[in-house]
């Protein structure tokens, strides 16, 4: 049970990479990492709207591999800040000792951001089997501490809610620090545990 | 003195090409707001031949193109290319 809960945590967490969906022909490199669990996502944009890739985690007792498809539903642009809905899906096989099962996954990401401030939210519905069904929730805050250019470091600072089925909700802090087309975040949550994340365009 | 009003000539008109400045274009984008959206615009523009130089200012909102000399890419070009990199031009004129 701790695995399949483990598994849950964040296969297409887009939360933690920024936008899902990048430009057209852009391929993105993300990876999400916290204690014991390792995530790592390639993905291209084969428009403005749709992204597909393949993902690959790793628990200390099981690894999976997933097909994914995420959908830019609609975008905001507005002329200081940018709004956008995506969906994503997900199908594949998780390896657990000597067993392989089928795995199916679904998201929806909703986010808001102007130069200064930012907010996010996710759910994320991840099924391995047809009569199990597990779910993640997060929510985050951001504020910039100096507008930046272009051409320059751009900083966040993040407050992240997040919550696994019924377990408790978890805060974390994190810092994200990016430039150009190269994304970090480095956190801890509250109460012990690192959180690690980063993205790269191509 | 012919052939010295000749090189004068000739050299003013080089000088004159030097200093002339290449055609820039000045676009609004809309929902431009952070870098990783800015290097996605950046990299569509700079794939463009007539392109040059690409600057961005997110202040601002606006992408300025410095085009090569005698290239220019159209207004109905410019929409597609931010549309494709999930934007909205604003055209001024």
């Amino acid at each position: 049970m701790k695995s399949i809960l483990l598994l849950a945590i964040v296969l297409l967490s887009s939360i933690g990479k920024a936008h899902p969906v990048a430009f057209k022909g852009a391929t993105s490199l993300m990876s999400s990492n916290e204690d014991s669990q390792n995530d790592i996502l390639l993905a291209h944009s084969v428009s403005s709207q749709w992204a597909l890739g393949a993902s690959y985690a790793q628990r200390p007792d099981r690894q999976a591999s997933l097909l994914r498809a995420n959908y830019l539903l609609k975008r905001w642009n507005q002329e200081d800040s940018q709004g956008n809905i995506y969906l994503g899906v997900g199908a594949g096989s998780s390896r657990f000792e000597s067993s392989q099962d089928f795995l199916g996954f679904s998201s929806v990401d909703a986010d808001w951001e102007s130069r200064k401030y930012y907010i996010a939210a996710h759910y994320s519905h991840f099924f391995p089997k047809s009569d199990l069904n597990w779910n993640e929730k997060k929510i985050r805050l951001g504020v910039a501490p100096y507008l930046a250019e272009f051409t320059e470091i751009n900083t966040w600072f993040i407050i992240q809610f997040s919550q696994k089925e019924n377990e408790d909700i978890r805060l974390a802090q994190l810092l994200r620090v990016f430039y150009r087309n190269a994304l970090f975040e480095l956190g801890a949550e509250v109460g012990g545990g690192f959180v690690f994340n980063y993205m790269i365009h191509f | 003195m012919k052939v010295v009003f000749t090189v004068v000539a000739l050299f003013f008109s080089f000088s004159l090409a030097k200093a002339n400045p290449l055609a820039t274009q000045t676009v609004g984008v809309k929902g431009m707001v952070c870098a990783f959206c800015a290097q996605g615009i950046t990299k569509k523009f700079q794939a463009q031949k007539e392109v040059d130089k690409v600057e961005v200012s997110l202040e601002k909102k606006y992408v300025t193109l410095t085009y090569k000399e005698g290239e220019k890419l159209s207004n109905e070009k410019i929409g597609q290319i931010l549309k494709d990199a999930g934007y909205e031009a604003v055209f001024n004129n």
